[in-house]
């Protein structure tokens, strides 16, 4: 599904009893869209930026930087990440640049539903993550 | 070098645009050129593999046909020599020398198809399988360009927006906030919801005469006619 289908289809879309929030992002004003981002109602801080390839949908969701994190905990922090990402299905710790993130794919032809269901499962996951990683933060 | 290893690279060599570094313009041009060509040349490799395979199956018949006429040709001297014409049999075993001769020629010829029919089949093998490995590093690639651009837009265009002015902390905080109204509001609404059913309840029950029952007009009247 390209990106611009996917915002419309998506746009106002429910599930699981929450309602989501598409604003597509043009890079280049050519009218291209190149990145989504997802709002989960109630999960206004923490929208996801959704991209695509031709094989697979990314969702990236923003943690924290890291001149957010107490620097003497820094290697701890890594080490927890590292564990925890194997507790969180279908979404990985990552860090992109200097911006530690939550990251899921999935194949380009998933079901609109199951798109949804990941998208919510990500803020949740996105919050819960962060929710535990608190201590490691300034 | 794999584009993994590249990334690593990268990442060790302190680069902080991780993305940007690898994904070069011409990085995806690159991959996508070389997957062209492979594709090209593997289409351009079956031509000639099925032309081959025509010939060397040609090249088959043909010496299948001229081992048939030896055999049947060696059938015939025997039968002459059987007969006693040795002038025949020596005829006849010339005509066997002129098609092991010719069978002689054909073998090499034959064998040379063979030998080009696997290597043309190596070849296509090799190609899909190199088209496979740049399929897996172009998807990469694209990954990590996507991702980048997925960064660099958001940072670029929705900087004034609360997904980069608010740190970590603060969006944590907002959101257990916003649970903790809503986890009230329901509250708030069941408090209102058990009050409301209790003072239904309480109007049915004076209504049936237990409880509280209201002073009425009549009652107020009877009370005061008594003093």
């Amino acid at each position: 599904m390209e990106l611009k289908e996917l915002a419309i289809q998506l746009s106002g879309y429910v599930q699981d009893g929450f309602k989501l929030d598409v604003l597509p992002i043009q890079e280049n004003g050519d009218g291209e869209i190149t990145v989504l981002q997802v709002i989960i109602e109630g999960f206004d801080e923490l929208p996801i930026f959704v991209t695509a390839t031709e094989e697979q949908i990314l969702c990236v969701t923003n943690l924290f930087t890291q001149d957010e994190v107490k620097p003497d905990l820094i290697d701890e922090l890594h080490q927890t990440m590292l564990r925890l990402s194997i507790n969180i299905p279908l979404s990985s710790l990552g860090l992109i640049d200097d911006q530690y993130v939550l990251f899921g794919a999935m194949s380009i032809n998933t079901l609109l539903d199951n798109i949804a269901h990941e998208l919510v499962t990500q803020s949740e996951n996105a919050f819960e993550s962060l929710e535990a990683l608190e201590e490691f933060l300034n | 070098m794999s584009i993994l290893k590249k990334i690593v690279t990268a990442i060790r060599g302190g680069a902080r645009e991780v993305g940007e570094s690898v994904v070069d313009a011409n990085a995806i041009r690159i991959l996508e050129q070389e997957i062209h060509d492979q594709q090209d040349a593997i289409a351009k490799a079956k031509d000639a593999l099925t032309e081959v395979m025509a010939d060397e199956s040609k090249t088959g018949r043909q010496i299948n046909a001229i081992k048939d006429r030896i055999a049947e040709h060696e059938g015939y001297a025997s039968q002459a020599l059987e007969k006693g014409d040795e002038a025949l049999a020596l005829e006849v075993a010339e005509k066997i020398a002129e098609y092991e001769n010719e069978l002689l020629e054909m073998q090499p010829v034959y064998d040379g198809y063979k030998t080009s029919v696997a290597t043309l089949k190596d070849q296509i093998r090799k190609a899909e399988k190199s088209i496979q490995e740049h399929k897996r590093e172009l998807s990469v690639v694209k990954t990590t360009e996507r991702v980048q651009k997925a960064r660099v837009s958001v940072n670029s265009s929705l900087s004034s927006g609360v997904s980069k002015s608010s740190a970590a902390r603060d969006s944590l905080n907002r959101i257990k906030e916003r649970q903790q109204r809503l986890d009230d509001k329901i509250k708030a609404s069941e408090t209102l919801n058990a009050e409301n059913s209790d003072a239904d309840l309480k109007a049915r029950l004076s209504e049936a005469g237990i409880g509280e029952t209201k002073s009425k007009a009549n009652d107020i009247l009877e009370r005061l006619k008594k003093k």
